[in-house]
């Protein structure tokens, strides 16, 4: 039976983004995107797996295409909405039980990888460890180690969070050591994340597709802090270039996060020093295209199917098969 | 009661979404406008830059 290779993508119908991917992924692959909360909607994605002593497989289904996992190649994993209940909740549970059992399958990302690799403490670690300049961090809980994080920068320290607030956006800012000592009680509530300030001169979005980097130099009118709390019409992406050290360093990165994806952020000082701030797994990519022109979503294309046939063997009946058995994570350059 | 994270506040809310009305084409399985082209091909790239950057709430969302 032939199995034409079909790249399966996981994301949210009114994704905008990811039309941008499956626009060129419909060019020279079969594509089928779904949402798995279509999955308790009677009829509309129907979905069938078996687990015996057989290798797991499962058939998809909708109005318009089937898939049979064994023709699946890759799996583009990008913001799928939460489920919202048991129902969707148990059928995503089944559905990502049953994905993840597919061998020799490129993820980007894979979610689990994603999870792990999100930003952080071991992230900042790895980065400094591979020799990125990164700034003075803690995390804490307690108020007098605030300020004297604080009383060692010059009285200042950047105020962040790890994850966003699901409803209100929430941007870096600095604070001083008198508000920090305003608000102990406060901080002893929730741990809190202080970095050391970097005197920056604009920022960069660096997004990694692969071994494809696509640096994005990110200026604002008045030298925010946090650019994404800046009006659009202040801010200014153009394409820069990266150096080669740095390049190589990123790839090694990657490979230690295990991530085929990721969106990097960086401050950059007068000296021209990168100073790595952190890295998105699942990072937008759609604003930094529109607005250098850098086709990012050709990349991320190109990669998934490519990058997940390279291991790959023809059989002469059409079918296809792992060349090499599960493919491992990216590593380490 | 001094509330968790008060050293950090709210952001200004962004601006309004420019993006125009759309729905998800199951056939051709990209969203599409209300005259069938889709979006990515039919808006100026200009539109999509508060799209991108700003999810349904109108808030940013480049590191979701």
């Amino acid at each position: 039976m032939t199995l034409p290779p079909t790249v399966l993508v996981v994301a949210a119908p009114s994704d905008l983004s990811a039309d941008l991917v499956v626009r060129h992924l419909s060019e020279h692959a079969n594509v089928h995107r779904v949402d798995p909360n279509d999955l308790v909607k009677p009829g509309v994605l129907r979905m069938t797996g078996h687990a015996d002593d057989k290798p797991l497989r499962f058939e998809l289904a909708d109005e318009h295409r089937t898939t049979l996992s064994s023709a699946i190649v890759s799996v583009w994993w990008w913001h799928p909405d939460p489920p919202d209940g048991w129902a969707q909740a148990e059928s995503r549970a089944v559905l990502e039980g049953l994905l993840y059992g597919l061998e020799g399958v490129l993820w980007v990302n894979h979610p689990s990888r994603a999870a792990a690799a999100r930003s952080g403490p071991t992230q900042l670690n790895r980065a400094a460890n591979l020799g990125f300049r990164i700034p003075d961090t803690i995390y804490t809980n307690d108020p007098r180690e605030a300020v004297n994080f604080a009383l060692d920068h010059g009285g200042e320290a950047v105020c962040k969070t790890l994850l966003g607030h699901s409803e209100r956006f929430v941007p870096a800012r600095v604070v001083t050591v008198e508000e920090i000592e305003a608000e102990r009680e406060s901080i002893r509530k929730a741990m809190h994340y202080f970095q050391q300030p970097v005197q920056k001169v604009y920022d960069v979005r660096l997004t990694v597709v692969g071994d494809r980097l696509f640096p994005c130099k990110v200026s604002s009118r008045g030298g925010d802090l946090d650019w994404r709390a800046v009006p659009e019409e202040e801010l200014s992406f153009e394409p820069i270039s990266i150096s080669l050290p740095l390049a190589q360093k990123v790839r090694k990165l990657m490979g230690l996060l295990g991530l085929e994806y990721g969106a990097l952020d960086f401050a950059v000082d007068a000296a021209g020093t990168w100073w790595y701030l952190e890295t998105n797994p699942s990072g937008q990519f759609g604003f930094v295209e529109s607005t250098t022109g850098m086709v990012i979503s050709r990349a991320i294309a190109d990669h998934l199917v490519q990058s997940a046939m390279a291991n790959r063997v023809f059989t002469p009946d059409g079918g296809h098969k792992a060349s090499s058995g599960p493919r491992k994570p990216r590593k380490a350059l | 009661m001094a509330a968790p994270f008060a050293l950090l506040v709210e952001s200004p809310r962004p601006p309004a979404d420019r993006t125009p009305a759309f729905s998800y084409d199951r056939a051709r399985q990209l969203n599409v406008t209300p005259t069938g082209e889709a979006v990515v091909e039919a808006a100026p790239a200009a539109m999509f830059g508060p799209t991108y950057t700003h999810n349904s709430s109108g808030h940013k969302k480049d590191d979701d």
